[in-house]
Order: C-alpha cells, then structure tokens, then sequence
C-alpha cells in the first residue's frame, strides 16, 4: 500500500522502519509524542542496520545518548556498540580526527564538509552507514539564517542521492510559521512518519497524533476485522477525542463499520469523541440508513468522494 | 383468546378483510379503544382515508393514536420490517403490550412486489414472534387485485372481523409459504456474465465492481453495489469451506447478481433471513440485511443443495438515484 496522498511536509511518507541510506527525509511533528515515536523507530533501526547514528544538536536538546534515549521513552539501546550513538553540537562533527576545522556552526558548505567526513569515519569505524538527525527548528525560526539552512539542506540533498547517508531533519511545527513550513517541506521531498500498526497487503493502519488517531488504507473485511480491532484498541487510552482518517479507504464492510461505531461508544463512555474524516460517501449513506449516525461519540467529518 | 386481553404475549397477527368503511371502523375502532383504554402505545399506518375515517370515529380518543400513511411507512418489505421494529422500540414501555393496524399497500404493485410483500406478511410470524405486539393487518376487498384477499388467509393465523377472531384454516407455514412463492425474475441467460466459484472476497468484489461499471453505475452507486454483492457473499462464504458461484447480467431497470453457495446440506440460509436490522450487538445476518436494504429486490432460496441468493440493484436508469 502506497503512503502517498496528503503528507504533511512533502510529497509522500515513509514510515520510519523502511529509512534506507540516502533517504534525506523530513519529520514535521506537532507533539513530542510523535516525535518520540519517530525517533524511537529511527534509533533501534540504527543499531539492526549497524548504522552509526548521530544525533544534532542545533540550539536546545538532549546533552547527551542518556537524555536523548529519555526523550524517546527508551531506557536502553539493545545491542548498541560503545559509541555508536552520538549527540553532537555541528560544530564537534569534525572534532575527533580534527582533520577538517569547521568554517561555523551553520557554514552548509562545512557542515556539509563535516558530515561527509563524519560518514566517511564511520565507515571506517565498521558501521555500514550513517544516520543523522536534528531539530532545525530553531535555525528555521531565525529568518536570517533560515535561507542557509535551506542551502544547506539543497546540498545535503545532491549529497544523500550517493547513497552513504540517510537524514532525519526534525521541524516541530507548533514553532514555526507556515512560510518557514512550507519552505522546509519544499526541499525534502518525502516525510518520515511511525511504521504503521498494521501493515499487510491488503490494510494500512498508521498511528497519527496530531490530532491523535488513526489513518485507515485498503481494505477492511473479514480477513483484517482483527487487525482494525487491534490497531484501534492501541488508541483506546487516548485522552481527548480521536480522529480517524478514511480518505485511503479502498473497502470497508459492514462489520468494519460496526468496528468503528463500537469504538465510538466506548469513547462516549469515557466523555470523547471520535471523528472520522475522509469517510467515503456511499458508507456515509450505509452508517446514516442504519441510524449509527446517532451513535454516541461519533462526529461524522466531510464526505470523500468514492 | 389471550390476544383480547392486556396482557403482554408474543407476537399476535390478524388479517381484517373488509368491504366497506362501516365494516374497516367495526374492527378499528374497539381494537383503538381496548388499546388506548388499557394504556397501550397504538399505531395505524393505513390509508390516509382510512386515518380520517378512524380520527372522526374516535373524536377526542384520537388525540392519543399514532399515525402513519402506510404507502410510506416502509416503502419495500425490509423497509416495512425496520418501521414497526422501529415504532416498537420507540414506543413500547415494560409489561405492556403494543398494537398496530398495518395495512399493506397492493394497488399498483407489480406481480414481484406482490409476492414480496405477501412473503413478508408471513415471515412477520416468525420475524417478530418474539415481541409482545397484536397487530393487525386490514385489506381492502374493494381495490386489492384478485388472490390478494385469499392469500392473507395463509399468511395470518387468524381473522379479526369486527371483534370476532375467526383461526385461518389456510394458513401455512412461514417458511414453507416463502419457498412456495414464485422466483422474483428468470433465471440467468445464457449471456450472463459468470465467476468462481471462489472463496475470495476480493474476487467477488472485482466482480461487482466491473459488472457494475459495465452497467454504467459509477462513484457511490458503484461502490454501493459492491458492497451490497459483498455483504450477501460474505453471509454464503460463513460456512466452513464455502465457495460461491457468480454470475452476473443486465435486465431494463436493474443489475442482477446470483450468487450460489453448493451445501451445506444441513444449513440452507433461511428465506426470511436479513429482514431485521441490526442491532446494538453484531448479527450474523446483518450483512444480509444490508444487501437486502441497498438491492431493489433480494431473494433467498434453497434449491438443489445449494443456497442462492438473488440480487436485484437499480440500473443506471434509476431516476430517484440520478
């Protein structure tokens, strides 16, 4: 199942366990638990993949792997090698060979410089790739310094197309405004999101959080009753209401549907609701000639043409 | 009889044959009164003449009688089933007993619709033996078309004339009474469009999808029929290593589908099943109900070892979906 329509910060998605090297990728959050569960999946696919992961620290965030792996609720990184993982000011990148002294903190042609050398030790070091990430917020947020960030980051972008190192940029979107947005999602073409709760040929079901909820794609019947009823079991502890995206609904039958009206009561009962969006018009008409239009809890989003 | 009494019993079904206004008032109004007299919720869903004719009978006892103009109080029998199941929900309080004039509408019906509805006044029995409702089903001898009359004495247990319960000596089995009805169209034609048999969904799906876009229904129309085909495959495909046969083909006005499941022997799917609607617990025959609700006509049969089920979907041509 393809993740293509409606990305927040480019043109499509990739769930975060498929990031290969040369992926130059966007993580546009709007909570720190989706950034959390991002870079959840980012570290411990790092240490499986033998990659060495470095970690940027641009103006505020973790001091260190310790801070860093708290911020992501993990309390180890299993199988980790000694120094494997790094968290690093741009301006350390260089440090430890010393070979290559930075122009700047946020010179891109150096910090470019940097990272290529950066790859180029951790190759050196065994690891098969690179992975870095950081939070360009802050740099974003500066107006004077966000076009060289944009440099930097139409640079970084010829560099990933090599193939040695993939990049996770993060932007929390609750802090910058939409020119800076939009700026940022242009050059990144593809945006990393969760791997998804439930993936198999048929069905696609993806934790969102912003707000908190579900997007449901392919196909409900029989065969994945058990797989939505999971996947929506994994949000029943949600605070506050839910919402559940449908556009990416290829088929849904009749007891999918009731799925879906069971949950709503259980969120009525808890005094939330849930919102389905993107619903297909036909089940639309299916949930109204049933009267579970009435069902408590349930808010019904704008209709998506079939 | 019980069915006099206020008591709560199970479901309680008379046909009232009248020839007159005098003789339909000599039935409705004791039946009103007795009703709302012992407190009892009471619906007539007849004729709108027939509800000013009881209204100014009743005088201010009319005030408390429910109303509903039977041509849309259900337009299709499924519909009808949802109405007084609907009505009774809403209305029927604990311990006590709930009573409807439900008078069927037959003039200008088609032979098919005919034979659904009289298929359903009989499978009322069994559809809603368990509730305590006493409900009866007037006929006009002046306007129903020939045999209409005599088949209600096959499908109600008793008569109910002026206050005299009469017991229907023709009166026959719900379920052997549906399998006796005729089939609601013929059979495939040789130019039919067929599939499977398969035990896949997805194939039955790809299936709708083309015949339905063949057929010229396209975005919600198709995706309805779709859904409806799937929901009645997916009632055949329940059963332990069921396979269903497609076919598919064309007639003016409707898109027809058979699907038919070989065995098992032991469990034909019921004709009358799929006329309740679902409900706050999941149903096995709530798919079927939906297939039912989205087709123009659905028919159930058990024929030769296999079960079959009949679909009929309104055709591109289908002004009211346009």
């Amino acid at each position: 199942m393809a993740h293509t329509d409606g990305a927040r910060g480019g043109g499509s998605r990739i769930p975060v366990g498929e990031l290969r090297p040369g992926d130059h990728v966007a993580l546009l959050h709007a909570s720190d638990e989706e950034r959390a569960a991002v870079l959840r999946g980012f570290l411990l696919g790092g240490v499986a993949e033998e990659h060495k992961i470095l970690y940027l620290v641009h103006a505020e965030g973790p001091d260190g792997p310790r801070e860093l792996l708290r911020e992501c609720g993990l309390a180890a990184l299993p199988g980790a090698s000694e120094g494997q993982l790094q968290v690093l000011r741009p301006a350390d990148l260089a440090q430890p060979s010393g070979e290559l002294a930075p122009a700047g903190p946020r010179d891109p042609a150096a910090l470019l410089g940097s990272l290529r050398a950066a790859a180029e030790r951790a190759r050196g070091e065994g690891y098969r790739a690179l992975r870095v990430t950081g939070d360009l917020c802050t740099a974003l947020c500066d107006g004077r310094d966000a076009s060289r960030l944009l440099r930097y980051e139409a640079l970084l972008a010829e560099e990933f197309d090599h193939g040695g190192t993939l990049a996770v940029c993060q932007c929390d979107a609750r802090r910058c405004d939409t020119a800076a947005l939009d700026a940022f999602a242009s050059v990144h073409p593809r945006s990393v999101e969760v791997d998804p709760l439930v993936r198999t040929a048929e069905l696609v079901v993806v934790r969102t959080f912003d707000p908190p909820g579900l997007r449901i794609e392919g196909v409900v019947d029989t065969a994945s009753h058990r797989h939505l009823r999971d996947a929506l079991q994994s949000v029943a502890s949600v605070r506050g209401d839910v919402r559940l995206e449908m556009s990416g609904v290829e088929f849904l039958d009749l007891a999918g549907l009731r799925l879906l009206m069971t949950f709503a009561r259980a969120r009525a009962a808890r005094h939330c609701t849930v919102e389905l969006t993107g619903v297909p018009s036909h089940l639309l008409h299916v949930i109204t000639l049933i009267g579970w239009d009435r069902t408590p809890g349930l808010r019904l989003g704008a209709a998506h043409a079939c | 009889m019980p069915a006099d009494r206020g008591e709560p019993a199970g479901f309680v079904h008379h046909a009232c044959l009248y020839g007159s206004d005098a003789e339909f008032l000599a039935m409705a109004v004791p039946f009103v009164r007795a009703g709302l007299a012992a407190g009892e919720p009471v619906l007539a869903a007849t004729t709108p003449a027939n509800i000013e004719l009881l209204r100014a009978a009743l005088g201010r006892h009319a005030h408390a009688l429910d109303t509903a103009e039977t041509a849309y109080f259900g337009r299709r029998p499924v519909e009808r089933v949802a109405a007084f199941l609907g009505y009774h929900g809403r209305r029927a309080r604990p311990g006590v007993r709930t009573r409807m004039i439900a008078e069927p509408l037959w003039q200008g019906r088609s032979a098919r619709q005919i034979a659904e509805w009289q298929r359903m006044e009989s499978g009322l029995n069994l559809l809603l033996a368990a509730l305590p409702v006493w409900m009866v089903c007037p006929y006009d001898t002046r306007t129903v078309p020939p045999g209409v009359a005599e088949a209600a004495c096959a499908t109600h247990p008793a008569r109910l004339d002026g206050g005299r319960i009469t017991p229907c000596a023709a009166y026959r089995d719900p379920a052997d009474y549906a399998a006796s009805m005729p089939l609601p169209g013929p059979p495939p034609p040789s130019s039919a469009v067929r599939a499977g048999p398969t035990a896949e969904r997805a194939a039955v799906r790809r299936f709708a999808r083309d015949r339905a876009t063949a057929a010229g229904l396209a975005g919600e129309r198709a995706a309805l029929a779709v859904l409806a085909v799937h929901e009645a495959a997916d009632h055949l495909l329940a059963s332990e290593g069921a396979r269903v046969a497609l076919s598919a083909w064309e007639e003016p006005g409707a898109l027809v589908f058979e699907l038919r499941r070989p065995g098992p022997p032991d469990s034909p799917v019921p004709a009358l099943a799929g006329y309740v609607p679902p409900g706050a617990a999941p149903g096995a025959e709530d798919g079927l109900w939906l297939a039912r609700r989205l087709g123009v006509c659905l028919d159930v049969r058990f024929h030769d070892g296999e079960s079959r089920i009949t679909l009929r979907i309104a055709g591109r041509g289908d002004a009211e979906a346009l």
